[in-house]
């Protein structure tokens, strides 16, 4: 009996669909209280800094007086978010998490706009890749 | 089908021993079939696993075995510095024995190799000789792993060898044949003999599968013993001795010994279904699809089994064989007696 069980077993799994999801072709839908990238309200930033300096991994960097971020390094845990006196700074739901680049240079990106689009299309941006035609996913 | 036609002197093409050799059951036709099981391997252990497995190369990934086979004999061969220079001898032979074993094993009465009274004695031969090429292929390569592999192959090959002999022996009793092609047409109607032999179960076109389960279940351990799959793959088990006795072959060695590996699966699944499953002999569809149907159906069960079962520990595998399997053998053998002595089949 002890051998027959796993056989059972295996004889189900066999006839089962695989739990495999086809990635690249098939995306399975994440879920909707996910909050995976982050925005920047432009016009409430107060330029403080203090988002960059509560930073755990380094990830934000003053530049021009915004906030950038390094996806290379972000754990995506949220401080920034706590941090920021003004609110400026959110996470928002994306259908795709998607920050993989070629290069880690590339990775150091602009913030999204409040409503998920580009805010400098010249420079590197999340939402913006060859796979996506710039637009956001 | 016209090229088979060709008459060289006087006799067809197809008939030529050169044929059989190299198109069918040889070269070419053992080729395909190895490429394909790899593949259907891969399939159902993905299957069991809720995995898709190879997908994108040629339909469903069919031609993924060919590009790895190309991309393995593309690489490098790397021979250790202190191997034996008879290091590279070892895999071509093991897969020139593959061979030899396929050359015994009956697609049809027309289509085997090598067909004489005792082909059971040769194949035992052949089947015993595998294992020593194996300790050799650990020896020769000069590494730990490799030794250590090839000891246990010894130690597994000793444990199944005698309880594969004694499963057999019922079976020759019953089939009054050392043949293959013998104990095939014992167990269907047979174009020579059209009725029942009488006092013997010959020819009663009754599997013996049927009537000897236990026999079945007893080689279809020893063959999975033989060829090292999973429950005993000592062996050459990973976590342990890393590769086994090849560890150190690489590049078009190991692809040599991944193909007599799936050669040795499919003969030794033929091996059982010429025994036990009435082997070429079957309705409607022609001789030899029967046979590589059943083959491959043989084949599919014991990959099953392979992919549900954990690794025996190298102890536990000699108890069963020598405390377990062989008693379970001499009792087959001392239960056919009894009741042919009964029935008067003798």
């Amino acid at each position: 009996m002890g051998l027959i069980k796993p056989l059972l077993y295996t004889l189900r799994e066999l006839f089962r669909k695989p739990v495999t999801v086809k990635y690249p072709y098939e995306k399975r839908d994440i879920s909707p209280r996910v909050r995976n990238i982050h925005t920047l309200n432009r016009e409430t930033c107060q330029h403080c800094g203090i988002c960059a300096r509560m930073c755990p991994n380094n990830v934000l960097k003053m530049k021009d007086g915004y906030p950038t971020a390094d996806y290379s390094r972000c754990s995506f845990c949220g401080i920034c978010l706590d941090a920021c006196p003004t609110g400026s700074i959110q996470m928002i739901h994306t259908q795709e998490h998607n920050i993989v680049r070629a290069h880690s240079e590339d990775l150091y990106m602009e913030l999204l706009n409040p409503d998920g689009t580009v805010y400098n299309p010249e420079v590197a941006s999340i939402g913006q890749d060859e796979t996506n035609e710039g637009g956001v996913f | 089908m016209c090229v088979l036609r060709i008459w060289i002197g006087d006799k067809m093409l197809a008939d030529s021993l050169l044929f059989k050799l190299f198109v069918f059951p040889g070269t070419v036709f053992s080729l395909v079939v190895v490429l394909f099981l790899f593949w259907w391997w891969r399939k159902v252990g993905a299957a069991i696993q809720s995995r898709y497995g190879p997908k994108h190369v040629g339909p469903a990934g069919t031609l993924q075995t060919i590009a790895d086979v190309v991309k393995l004999i593309a690489k490098e061969s790397i021979i250790p510095e202190k191997a034996s220079r008879w290091f590279w001898f070892m895999p071509v032979f093991s897969f020139v024995l593959s061979f030899l074993f396929l050359s015994l094993i009956p697609f049809t009465d027309h289509w085997v190799i090598l067909d004489f009274d005792t082909s059971l004695i040769m194949l035992f031969a052949v089947m015993a000789i595998e294992p020593l090429l194996i300790f050799l292929v650990g020896w020769a390569s000069y590494n730990k792993y490799g030794l250590a592999g090839a000891e246990r192959a010894g130690i597994q090959m000793l444990a199944y060898e005698v309880f594969l002999a004694l499963t057999f022996v019922p079976i020759i009793m019953l089939s009054h044949s050392w043949s293959l092609v013998g104990i095939v047409y014992a167990q269907g109607v047979s174009p020579t003999w059209a009725t029942p032999v009488a006092h013997t179960f010959v020819n009663r076109g009754v599997w013996f599968a049927v009537v000897q389960p236990l026999a079945l279940l007893l080689s279809v351990i020893a063959v999975m013993m033989a060829m090292h799959i999973k429950p005993f793959d000592i062996p050459d088990a990973e976590p342990e001795v890393i590769y086994g006795a090849s560890t150190e072959y690489g590049g078009p060695f190991y692809a040599l010994q991944m193909l007599s590996h799936f050669l040795m699966m499919f003969l030794g699944s033929g091996l059982i279904v010429s025994m036990f499953f009435g082997g070429w002999e079957g309705p409607y569809l022609p001789h030899v699809a029967w046979f590589v149907l059943k083959t491959l159906t043989v084949g599919t069960t014991i990959m099953f089994i392979q992919h549900s079962m954990p690794r025996l520990r190298l102890s536990h595998m000699m108890e069963i064989a020598w405390k377990k399997l062989v008693p379970l053998a001499f009792l087959n053998i001392f239960i056919t007696l009894i009741i042919m002595e009964v029935l008067g089949w003798v």
